[in-house]
């Protein structure tokens, strides 16, 4: 049994039936990649599994563990995290504060702790974590501040920072110049040696064939193949939803 | 632009900042017995707003939950402690404790279902409690609230004034806790992204939750002590909109989330209002309405918030950087 | 037993007329504004001087009413709240709150605190309903009050800058791209929303007597009619008024005055925590 596991997903939204009975499992250490036109549902079915949207049916599994409805509190803190399509960062904080609260739910011992101010070791953490992306030199600046892709990039690390187990990741390269794509591309496989499993919602074809093990199309809110980027790309079906013959 | 930069400068703030303070402290200490009756009434009035404005940061300035009707704690605690003393004959400190209790309680109750609405509504829903609040307990007998109730002094002023200024103390001394505490930095989170802070696993609603409740500690801790300062309350004292617009004010003017900022807000604002109500009482609300427009529209992020502090100097703008949060200077 | 029914739903038309004003506004600006009680209170003054200073008859008021109150709001828009509307919400409220404590303090130094009323020409004449004794005088007010909010609605339908209001408070962006200019469209909305709170405030004088006091009780009351009926929603505004009218009177009646807000406050309180949209308002979700 995999890592993470929907199964027969459901929501609707007035009369739009956004998602419409989606499975697909997640196994350790792989990247997955979820692709489909837009209004596919893909963003929709994350946010079920994130618990930010409540499916109308459906159960999500997470190590082993029934998560379906849970706030995404909570399922952060069993180790699933997830970034979103816009960046959604928090104005007038410093990148490295913003690192800082990443973490500081994790791995808690207790009421007590949260009175205390960050340890030694959650400062370490953050300093670690900037060098993994490389963003020391913003380190004290305000996110209002940064670029799109170094906001982007920062909204990758924020989701990393807490050792996740499996990070899903929503359009994590749209609207982002060619050399960052490169590099976030590089983390996210040097995150995954390092044991993250890793979900990516992305609409950009090259970036999802050239780096996820296995790949999952969905076209109005219906998964319709799944299979490595191989057999996507000869899959007739995938082919013509994309190009809307 | 940088005011005072330089290393003549330096020198000469590292010694004067500090001794300043210590002036300041000095004369605030011995205040009481060299000063006249109204000053001394007025620098009780400041600390009085501090602790209030002090409180309600924690609420309005570091989770962005601004509540107009937070005077509501000071009413309950006040009448609470009324009601048990005259009622029931119990001593003015089992009542006050009884009185801090039943605040709580009810921020907690009230608390539940404001938090979950968004901003205006919010907003919307303490007026709503403000005023509805204030009638209800003016209306209903047992209450007294129409007709109020008295307290005995007790004290000479001077214990007014070293009380108020000890709750000042502790009330910053509280929001200065909080701030730098990962509790207090996840009220921050939630005031810029509440969204991205649940998905990073913070407990949005119990901490919310958390700062409404330990926002009304103080004001509830100062109510019947203020009863009895006025030797008289009624709903129109302690259940007062002004109260609750007050706090706000002090936070929004001093600089709304920054722990010092209700202290410079009280200053400015009670010296404020008591110079002009000693001067010219039939337009003073006239004037504070006026100071109320003139402060959102060209100084909304208050003193603070519109300077900058740096080891070379203040500026006026606030450039890209900053310096880094208090728990890395620990570290 | 069926008069404050009856008096009640008299009321809620003027109630009614107070809160289209509330929620035109907050539809379209995304605005609280807290002096929408002054708009009401004033535009009572205005006819309350236009009756006693130049011998108007009352119905003549109505229109000069509305004009009055409708410039007001619209300066009030264009030169205070256009300045914070971009910027949080919060500013919003304190700037609100900061014209309204102005306003009403200026009133209340030009013309005193006493409780002002008219005599509305109707003699005294009533109408006998279901057993009730309803004057003529009511009856007539709360027409008025029902004739407004229809012509408001027309205006918003058909007229060219009521089409444009509704486009911005659709889409106020996709608005501005085709031409719309968003500040003089704001500022007129709010002209209305002043004009017509205005006009609820003329209404009440001839049923009630006013005075600067009553601002805040009629804040209160626009924005729970508003919450009632949802915001958008004309007719829910009504809804909304007739209920919120129907409450007060009854609960001054059978357990006097003094707790009209309160009462006010327990059906906010009932609405948010049973039906926070509204009872027919559009989808606008207020929780998170």
């Amino acid at each position: 049994m995999g890592i993470l596991q929907a199964r027969g997903i459901s929501k609707a939204f007035g009369g739009l039936q956004a998602v419409d009975g989606v499975d697909f499992e997640v196994e350790p250490a792989e990247i997955v990649g979820i692709i489909g036109p837009n209004g596919s549902g893909k963003t929709t079915l994350c946010n079920c599994v994130m618990g930010l949207l409540r499916p109308d049916s459906g159960t999500v599994c997470f190590r082993g563990q029934d998560i379906t409805g849970l706030p995404p509190y909570q399922i952060s803190r069993l180790g699933l995290r997830k970034t979103f399509q816009l960046v959604h960062l928090f104005p007038n904080m410093t990148v490295f504060e913003c690192l800082l609260l990443g973490q500081q739910e994790t791995h808690l011992s207790g009421f007590s702790a949260r009175l205390r101010p960050h340890s030694p070791d959650e400062v370490r953490i953050a300093i670690n974590m900037l060098e993994f992306l490389g963003l020391q030199g913003v380190r004290d600046h305000l996110t209002d501040s940064l670029s799109y892709g170094q906001q982007k990039l920062l909204e990758f690390g924020l989701a990393l920072v807490a050792s996740p187990t499996v990070v899903i990741l929503d359009e994590p390269v749209a609207g982002v110049n060619p050399t960052m794509a490169v590099h976030l591309r590089d983390r996210i496989l040097e995150a995954r040696k390092r044991g993250t499993t890793f979900l990516i919602v992305e609409h950009e074809m090259a970036f999802v064939m050239g780096l996820c093990d296995r790949i999952v199309v969905l076209n109005q809110g219906r998964k319709i193949c799944e299979g490595t980027p191989d057999q996507i790309r000869r899959n007739e079906e995938v082919v013509e939803v994309y190009l809307g013959v | 632009m940088t005011f005072a930069a330089g290393p003549t400068a330096a020198r000469l703030r590292r010694i004067a900042f500090p001794l300043a303070i210590l002036i300041v402290v000095v004369a605030v200490l011995v205040a009481p017995f060299y000063v006249s009756a109204l000053t001394r009434r007025v620098l009780s009035a400041i600390f009085f707003g501090v602790t209030l404005g002090a409180s309600y940061n924690i609420i309005g300035g570091f989770a962005g939950f601004p509540s107009f009707g937070h005077s509501v704690f000071l009413g309950t605690s006040a009448y609470t402690t009324a009601i048990l003393m005259h009622r029931y004959g119990i001593t003015f400190y089992p009542a006050w404790a009884a009185g801090i209790l039943v605040s709580l309680v009810v921020a907690a109750l009230l608390g539940i279902p404001l938090l979950r609405l968004r901003g205006h509504y919010f907003a919307v829903g303490t007026i709503m409690i403000q005023f509805g609040l204030a009638e209800i307990v003016s209306a209903v007998p047992y209450l007294e609230g129409g007709r109020g109730w008295t307290f005995a002094t007790g004290y000479s002023y001077n214990v007014f004034y070293y009380f108020f200024l000890v709750t000042a103390i502790l009330s910053v001394l509280s929001t200065w806790f909080v701030r730098r505490s990962r509790f207090g930095f996840g009220l921050l989170a939630i005031n810029r992204n509440e969204v991205q802070a649940q998905v990073l696993g913070v407990p949005t609603a119990a901490y919310k939750l958390a700062a409404f409740v330990l926002s009304a500690f103080w004001i509830a801790v100062l109510g019947p002590m203020y009863g009895r300062y006025l030797a008289y309350i009624d709903t129109t004292v302690v259940f007062s909109p002004r109260i609750s617009i007050n706090m706000l004010l002090y936070t929004l003017i001093g600089g709304m989330g920054h722990v010092v900022g209700p202290v410079i807000g009280a200053v400015i604002v009670e010296t404020v209002n008591n110079y002009v109500w000693a001067r010219f009482l039939e337009i003073h609300l006239i004037v504070y309405g006026v100071m109320l427009i003139l402060f959102t529209l060209f100084l909304p992020r208050g003193v603070l918030g519109s300077l900058h502090f740096s080891p070379r100097g203040f500026a006026l703008r606030r450039p890209k950087e900053r310096v880094v949060s208090e728990t890395l200077k620990e570290a | 037993m069926l008069e404050p029914l009856v008096y009640g739903l008299l009321l809620g038309g003027v109630l009614a007329l107070a809160g289209l004003g509330f929620t035109l506004v907050y539809g379209v600006l995304d605005v609280v504004n807290l002096a929408h009680g002054v708009f009401v209170i004033l535009g009572g003054y205005v006819s309350y001087w236009l009756v006693n200073l130049y011998g108007l008859n009352f119905w003549q008021t109505l229109p000069i009413s509305f004009c009055v109150l409708a410039v007001f709001g619209y300066l009030y828009q264009r030169l205070l709240v256009q300045r914070v509307i971009t910027e949080k919400i919060l500013y919003v409220f304190v700037l609100t709150f900061g014209a309204a404590t102005l306003f009403t303090n200026i009133m209340t130094n030009l013309w005193t605190n006493d409780h002002r009323s008219i005599d509305p020409g109707f003699g005294g004449r009533y109408l006998e309903v279901v057993g009730v004794i309803v004057p003529y005088s009511r009856l007539v007010v709360f027409l008025a009050a029902l004739i407004i909010m229809a012509l408001t609605h027309l205006f918003l339908q058909y007229s060219k800058m009521g089409k444009a209001i509704r486009a911005t408070r659709d889409n106020s962006f996709v608005a501005a791209l085709l031409g719309v200019d968003l500040k003089h469209v704001y500022a007129s909305t709010m002209a209305i929303g002043a004009g017509t709170a205005g006009l609820a405030g003329s209404l009440l004088l001839a049923v009630l007597p006013i005075s600067p006091v009553m601002e805040i009780q009629w804040l209160v009351y626009s924005i729970v009619v508003v919450v009632v009926g949802g915001v958008g929603s004309v007719i829910g505004t009504m809804l909304g008024g007739l209920l919120l009218g129907v409450l007060i009177t009854a609960t001054g009646w059978y357990l006097g005055q003094g707790i009209s807000v309160g009462t006010a406050l327990a059906l906010f309180l009932a609405m948010l925590l049973f039906r926070p949209t509204g009872l027919l308002g559009i989808e606008h979700e207020i929780r998170h």
